[in-house]
């Protein structure tokens, strides 16, 4: 038998631990922000990172605050887990990993969990604070951080990195934190202390002040019109700055337009004195015009603007008169004239469209101008004037012209008829933003799947809260996509319900006609009797069908779709005759 | 700071390919110096240009239902009642290539219109010329041939250098251990996977995408797939000169996955549509493809030395 040699087990060292130097754990600390917690911080903070810059597009700051306070409590809340998980689990961090050196608890060899809570809590903290509570003055005797103080823990190394002389780490920790308070202090100056000073100075010698610059240029304008704009100057201060200028500076077209926009968010009638000091100069002078366009705006009168616009009156005689050949000749003899043509040309054709029936007539020849500003005001005019009115001739050039405006394929008749909507509320009102909104609802629901989109728009008519507009569009769309006699089923009711007045017929008829194509006689003799008595004076060849329908009270006609038909009399009559109907 | 410094500076001598791609680049970035920019630049400066464009676009916005609920239009809206906001519009319109491309605008001050569309075609004729549009991928700009040569140039000497450094670095560190002609493969194919990612998710930017980035993200992708658990040298710095305070350390490859991607994810989670300069899609994308080239390798690599097992196996 072989008795092993049992050896004798190694006897392990105490390794003797030495307290971490403070610039290791400094750079621990900085290894660990810079490196590991700074990326994920800013993967984070990023969608309310992308709120703020949105917020700071379009000037609204309501919801600061909460994100600030958002802010602060994810970066809290990922130093404190990245110190916790890392700590408890290894006894250091990655940062203290790179430095060599761990935390340890007093008497323990692991970190307990109430140990590491309050260091990471604390330590925490602190960062947020950016590190104040980390200067030599909250040191204790034994090195001890507030962090390891009331933790009851200290970070320690295993081999010792000797300075010679200790005050030369507290004068670099000094140093270090003097040389960063300074780069806050700097920022903090740069952004928030000249408008401390602004607030405190007078307003008007701020403006004074500032006036002293750039004298008599457009640079020192844009400067009070910015500090005007930011409240810093008031509007008075401002207007005596205007007035001293106004008439020194130069008179070059950009100067123009930037001093014509300037002076009429300040104060019109000083707008208008430049305008007229600039028009006496000259004015045929492209300034002239810009700053009398600004300035006067609606009062602005276009026969004021001497030979150019007296050819433009002339041209509206023209018009007037009947004679259509006159717009060609007269856009073609004015090619020099860029400022005014657009005008011209629309004016004219403005002109010329309710005098004459051949519209493709003019819509041809200012689409056809070689100058794409007669074309430009041809259509913004007409987008605005004649254009929903040409549109009931969907096979129009103008039609086509408006729906090149308004981006809407031909062959898409809901947006089409969308488009239609969103150009009659935008007469209607054009900021009011809500009724735009429902279009976009409707466009969004006209993409659904039909089941769907039917219970969506039913939604919108049933609500109350919508327009009347909306809800007819809703309805109609509603029962076009209708397959069966229960998709109608929803809308007969509503309609049968009261909404069958004068601006909810046309939804009457198309539910009839839709009933009609699936063949329900008692529905349709319901619908024909309301709409008998509540238009009882209409004589129209519809009529004549839903009487001739109530008297023969037809009920079923598998394959017959009277919306097909169009309702002409003669086939109506032929119809009667032949005891079809 | 860290920064994956790799096997650290070889000789190009030993990196043919790699320093092949970097003449490349070098001769794009001169072939294009001529047409850099200016006018693009002189045109940003002009305040009352932006102020009038900034107007025209906010009327184009509010009326164009594809702008709805999107930022330019929240901020076309706020600036009905603020005209300072006029200026920034006017700034992004420059990125709207539908808007510049236009024939007619709904603007109702015709004046300020016809005033602006002059500078407009102006601008919108010598930006044909600019090198940008001529190698670099956009939405107009979308021919097969673009999908390369973007690749290669690059819109300034900081962009050029900065590339080109951490294209010698990975690259020869993959060329080094036998991957160079993968690497010069994926750097074309991740390369154009990151301009269609950058085209996919940047709907509408007209300006093009230059720069190798997506490029070399591709052959970081790569290099991660690769050496998945091997060592890559970092050099570290933290911004303060004491001994202890900067050095080199050795992390396993796929740790590079979170000081490589974390900027870039950053960036997209905090860029504003249609806002965003730098191209982090195209840099993800390009990551994502150059990783999908790495595990078709191996997979394909593994395929080839079972098959071979097998045969000798059945030789045997």
């Amino acid at each position: 038998m072989v008795v092993k040699d049992i050896k004798a087990p190694k006897i392990q060292k105490k390794k003797s631990l030495y307290r971490a130097s403070s610039m290791d754990r400094a750079g621990a600390a900085l290894f660990d922000l810079l490196i590991i917690i700074m990326p994920i911080i800013s993967v984070l903070l990023a969608p309310i990172k992308q709120k703020i810059k949105i917020a700071s597009l379009v000037n609204e700051y309501g919801y600061l605050g909460l994100y600030l306070f958002l802010s602060v409590g994810i970066v809290f809340v990922t130093l404190f887990l990245y110190s916790y998980v890392s700590q408890y689990f290894f006894q250091k961090t990655l940062g203290q990993f790179i430095f060599g050196i761990f935390v340890k608890e007093k008497g323990l060899v692991k970190l307990s969990k109430k140990a590491t809570l309050i260091r990471s809590f604390i330590w925490s903290a602190q960062v947020l604070l950016l590190c104040i509570t980390m200067l030599p003055i909250f040191i204790n005797e034994s090195w001890q951080f507030l962090h390891d103080k009331y933790s009851n823990t200290s970070v320690v190394t295993q081999s010792q990195y000797k300075y010679k002389n200790l005050w030369v780490q507290k004068v670099g920790l000094c140093l270090f934190a003097m040389a960063v308070g300074s780069v806050l202090l700097i920022k903090m100056a740069n952004e928030g202390v000249p408008s401390q000073v602004a607030e405190r100075t007078s307003q008007c010698t701020s403006a004074e002040l500032l006036a002293k610059y750039d004298v008599g240029s457009e640079k020192r304008l844009e400067k009070l019109y910015s500090l005007y704009l930011l409240n810093r100057i008031s509007k008075n201060c401002l207007e005596e700055e205007v007035e001293v200028s106004v008439y020194n500076n130069s008179n070059s077209d950009t100067v123009g337009l930037i001093k014509a926009d300037f002076f009429k968010n300040v104060n019109n009638d000083i707008s208008k004195k430049y305008s007229d000091s600039i028009c006496g100069k000259n004015k045929n002078s492209y300034a002239c015009k810009v700053t009398k366009l600004k300035s006067y705006g609606e009062e602005f009168n276009l026969e004021d603007q001497a030979p150019l616009y007296a050819k433009i009156v002339l041209a509206k005689k023209q018009y007037q008169s009947g004679k259509l050949e006159s717009l060609e000749k007269t856009i073609n003899s004015m090619p020099d004239i860029d400022i005014v043509s657009g005008f011209k040309a629309g004016y004219a054709a403005k002109v010329a469209w309710g005098k004459t029936k051949d519209k493709k007539q003019i819509f041809n020849l200012v689409k056809g101008s070689s100058s794409t500003d007669e074309q430009a005001t041809f259509q913004m005019w007409s987008c605005n004037k004649f254009m929903q009115q040409s549109c009931s001739h969907k096979n129009s050039k103008a039609c086509g012209a408006f729906r090149e405006i308004a981006y809407v394929p031909e062959d898409n008749k809901e947006l089409f008829e969308l488009t239609k909507l969103s150009l009659d509320v935008c007469e209607q009102n054009f900021e009011q933003r809500y009724e735009l909104r429902d279009v976009e609802r409707l466009r969004k629901i006209l993409i659904q799947k039909r089941r769907k989109k039917m219970k969506s728009l039913l939604g919108i008519v049933v609500n109350s809260k919508h327009s009347d507009l909306l809800k007819q569009q809703a309805a109609s769309y509603y029962i076009s996509f209708a397959e069966n006699e229960e998709d109608v089923a929803p809308m007969y009711i509503y309609w049968m319900s009261g909404n069958h007045n004068l601006v909810w017929k046309n939804i009457g008829e198309e539910i009839y006609k839709k009933y009609y194509s699936f063949s329900s006689g008692e529905k349709l003799i319901g619908i024909a009797n309301v709409l008998n008595k509540a238009f009882p004076s209409e004589l129209s060849e519809k009529r004549i069908v839903l009487s001739a329908l109530v008297n023969k009270k037809i009920k079923k006609q598998p394959g017959r779709n009277i919306a097909s038909e169009g309702f002409p009399k003669s086939t109506v009559i032929d119809l009667l005759k032949k005891d079809v109907l | 700071m860290i920064f994956p410094y790799f096997d650290a500076f070889k000789s190009l001598y030993k990196s043919p390919l790699i320093l092949l791609l970097i003449i490349i680049n070098l001769l794009y970035f001169f072939a294009g110096v001529a047409h850099w920019e200016q006018e693009y630049k002189k045109t940003l400066a002009e305040k009352t240009l932006l102020k009038t464009q900034g107007a025209i676009y906010a009327t184009e916005i509010i009326h164009d239902y594809r702008y709805d609920n999107t930022v330019q239009q929240k901020i076309a809206i706020k600036s009905i009642t603020d005209h300072s906001l006029h200026s920034a519009l006017g700034q992004i319109a420059f990125r709207d290539h539908h808007f510049l491309t236009r024939k007619n605008y709904i603007y109702n001050d015709t004046v300020a219109l016809n005033w602006w569309k002059k500078k407009k075609n102006r601008f919108v004729q010598s930006d044909k010329s600019f090198s940008s549009r001529i190698y670099g991928y956009s939405k107009s700009q979308n021919k097969i041939v673009n999908l390369i040569t973007y690749q290669f140039f690059h819109s300034g000497v900081v962009h050029l250098l900065g590339n080109l450094l951490i294209l010698f670095l990975v690259g020869s560190a993959l060329e080094s251990r036998g991957f160079g002609s993968l690497s010069v493969v994926t750097y074309v194919i991740s390369g154009a996977f990151a301009a269609i990612a950058y085209s996919f998710f940047s709907k509408g930017m007209s300006i093009p995408l230059v720069g190798a980035s997506g490029s070399i993200s591709g052959l970081v992708g790569l290099y991660i797939v690769l050496m998945w658990r091997k060592p890559v040298k970092y050099f570290y710095y933290l911004f303060w000169p004491h001994p202890r305070w900067y050095g080199t350390l050795y992390l396993p490859a796929w740790s590079l996955i979170f000081f490589w991607s974390m900027g870039d994810i950053a960036g997209v989670l905090a860029g504003v549509p249609g806002f965003a300069g730098v191209a982090y899609w195209a840099h993800i994308g390009g990551a994502i493809s150059g990783a999908a080239i790495g595990i078709t390798y191996l997979g394909y690599k593994a395929a080839a030395k079972e098959l071979n097992s097998q045969k000798q196996l059945a030789f045997n």
